[in-house]
């Protein structure tokens, strides 16, 4: 489904990624850790197509599609979603009349019938339900004055909502109560599924014990310098990353 | 003499036939004299620093003449706003038009047009008609009151509350010769009397024209005004406008002014909070493009114990457009226990775009609270994003993110179907998203 080759980003001329290669199969769901400042969070904001995030080497290829060549709705459209480490405020923009305009622009460039207001209240019901979320999200202007929980739990009711394809979570867990990690791990357990994948992206493993990962890759200066299964992680967290590093200079 | 000094002169002669009541052609004549001498404004004062007039010397303006109209009550129809009954006058080319309005039959509500009453029943008016407009940056009242023969005239009787607004459309329309319009209107409201004022500044075809505008309002003890404006003048069309608003104790003024038209647009806005514990709201949004030009100007003039006031306009300017925005909050010795806020915040949109922004503080009283602010911003590069990752196009959370900012000026309205109405005429005014007519 998604396949990185030799990637190489920049961010304000300094350069990040060094060459990353990853392969992310249909129905698999990719850990990636690695320690701070090792370009995990970059690599979410490369493949959303975040501006200012400049790729100058490599290629980025799914479902077929050169994925850079895409603006960032067109991404989304498409069926790439990214849960935000740091989800914005936006203050007089409605959260529901949000998701509703996200949703039906993305229908709409797939060929389907856009949803009226009635249908998709339906809809998000629905979802809040499953996901055991209140609906006094509903009627706020989309993070505005959210805690970090809730900015968290916004993104993964969105997520629900639009269903994407490939879902990449940025340090989702990043500050989260162990209440709001089971509401994240669930949005993503809900979808997961034969033709979706997930990159994960997280510092530490305590996440994965509830989304547990089909493989587990370690980001360290911008390149992937181990991979292997869900174990892996539990390594990282008794042992740390020192080991993985020396490994790979060896 | 600069050009529009003869402009000034040449109005003021060609309009020139007296009214035919002594005191009141005494007073046009007093006035016509000080605009002969002063001339109209220039940049060289401070109060029109960043408001060049030049585009008006390019205009051959002649003096409005009451020559009928062509109109049919039908023809009123897009202007109706749904589920928002009211009374209405309707103004063409600066003179009222019966036919057209639709006026309350009430003792409570005594609405007629200056034009239309003599002189023992202007009586309550003629004090407000008499004021000395004297320094020379108020040239522009000077020539309203040199000029104006017509304008609504408004009393609200003691402790009454009209059933419905009052709404006064000023149409322009298409003339051979640009037009210049004089109006005044004169309010007063008496003890606890309460009004809906809604003024509309629109235009058919788009004509070039000076609309001068006096507005004067007097609210009595415990009087309550909500004033509405909503200016759509033709891309063509100059808009000078002033209100003046007096206050006696426990008088509240609350104003909302969404400005989404003109070419050259100037409000100044004066309140005198002259009795205690009155409180006024003075709000606007600006949306402009291509070339407008606006300038708003508000003095809050704290003059008494314990009154409280708020200033907060928000702006954005696209295209070539330009803001102006003066707010002034004085506090006058002994008004003790003033609490005056003031806010002005600007979003551009182009490079070309450019506001201009002065909020200003005098302070003549010790126990007092004042706060001001002002900010110039862009569009929010993460919020763009945040929008765009779920899928909504760039130009569509251009527009969202707009139309966001605008919002809260708007929401202000208390009249759900005034604020759908006038919500809908901001998204549809909003840059990237302006319907194509004709």
């Amino acid at each position: 489904m998604l396949k990185i080759e030799n990637l190489h980003a920049e961010v304000g001329g300094k350069e990040i990624l060094k060459g990353l290669s990853l392969e992310v199969a249909a129905g698999e769901v990719a850990a990636i850790m690695g320690p701070n400042g090792s370009g995990k969070s970059t690599l979410a904001n490369v493949l959303s197509g975040r501006p200012g995030y400049e790729v100058t080497q490599g290629r980025v290829s799914y479902q077929g599609e050169d994925l850079l060549a895409l603006s960032p709705e067109e991404r989304a459209c498409a069926g790439v979603f990214l849960a935000f480490q740091y989800p914005v405020e936006i203050p007089g923009v409605n959260n529901t009349y949000f998701l509703r305009a996200a949703l039906n622009a993305q229908r709409k460039a797939r060929g389907e019938d856009e949803l009226d207001s009635m249908e998709f209240l339906k809809l998000v019901r629905e979802k809040l339900k499953t996901l055991h979320i209140k609906d006094d999200l509903l009627h706020r202007a989309v993070n505005e004055g959210f805690s970090g929980g809730e900015k968290k739990r916004n993104e993964v009711f969105q997520m629900a909502v639009l269903e994407p394809r490939l879902g990449i979570l940025d340090e989702t867990d990043s500050g989260l109560d162990i209440d709001a990690l089971k509401i994240v791990a669930d949005g993503v357990n809900q979808l997961r599924g034969e033709d979706r994948a997930f990159v994960v992206v997280t510092h530490y493993q305590r996440l994965l014990d509830y989304i547990v990962p089909d493989s587990v890759h370690v980001l360290a200066d911008g390149q992937i310098v181990k991979s292997g299964d869900k174990d892996l992680a539990l390594k990282l967290e008794s042992e740390g990353y020192g080991w993985v590093a020396r490994e790979s200079a060896a | 003499m600069r050009q529009r000094d003869s402009l000034a002169r040449r109005l003021i002669e060609q309009a020139g036939a007296e009214v035919g009541v002594d005191w009141w052609d005494s007073v046009r004549r007093d006035h016509a004299q000080r605009v002969a001498d002063t001339g109209l404004p220039s940049r060289r004062q401070e109060n029109w620093r960043y408001t060049s007039l030049a585009r008006l010397d390019k205009q051959e303006l002649e003096p409005a003449r009451n020559r009928g109209h062509a109109l049919q009550a039908e023809d009123m129809a897009p202007f109706g706003i749904p589920d928002w009954p009211a009374e209405r006058m309707v103004f063409i080319n600066g003179f009222f038009v019966p036919e057209l309005s639709c006026l309350p039959d009430s003792m409570d509500l005594r609405v007629t047009s200056l034009r239309s009453v003599d002189d023992p029943q202007l009586e309550g008016f003629r004090p407000l008609l008499e004021r000395q407009f004297q320094s020379p940056e108020s040239a522009f009242a000077a020539l309203n009151t040199a000029i104006a023969v017509d304008g609504a005239l408004i009393e609200v009787a003691a402790g009454a509350q009209p059933e419905h607004p009052l709404e006064c459309i000023y149409l322009t329309l298409p003339e051979e010769q640009a037009l210049a319009c004089h109006l005044r209107n004169m309010i007063i409201l008496g003890e606890g009397a309460r009004l809906s004022l809604m003024e509309r500044f629109v235009s058919m075809g788009e004509p070039s024209y000076l609309s001068n505008c006096v507005n004067q309002f007097r609210l009595s003890e415990g009087a309550r005004l909500t004033h509405v404006r909503l200016q759509q003048e033709s891309s063509a069309g100059s808009l000078i406008t002033r209100t003046d608003v007096e206050q006696s104790e426990r008088s509240h003024y609350e104003y909302c002014g969404i400005d989404l038209g003109g070419n050259l647009v100037r409000h100044d806005i004066n309140v005198s909070l002259e009795g205690s514990d009155s409180a006024a709201s003075v709000a606007g949004l600006y949306a402009l493009d291509g070339e407008r030009h606006v300038d708003n100007h508000v003095r809050m003039d704290h003059r008494s114990r314990d009154a409280r006031s708020e200033t907060f306009f928000k702006g954005v300017m696209d295209d070539r457009s330009r803001a102006v925005f003066n707010g002034k909050v004085v506090v006058q010795p002994g008004a003790d226990g003033t609490d005056a806020s003031q806010t002005n915040r600007n979003l551009l949109l182009s490079r070309q775009a450019e506001v201009d922004t002065k909020p200003e503080l005098e302070i003549y009283a010790d126990d007092v609270k004042c706060a001001h602010g002002a900010t110039v911003g862009q569009l929010d590069e993460d919020q763009m994003f945040y929008l765009r990752s779920r899928g909504i196009s760039q130009d569509d959370a251009r527009v969202l993110l707009i139309y966001a900012f605008c919002r809260q000026v708007v929401d202000r309205l208390e009249s759900e179907s005034l604020r759908d109405y006038v919500a809908g005429q901001v998204l549809g005014h909003l840059p990237g998203n302006q319907e194509e007519t004709e």
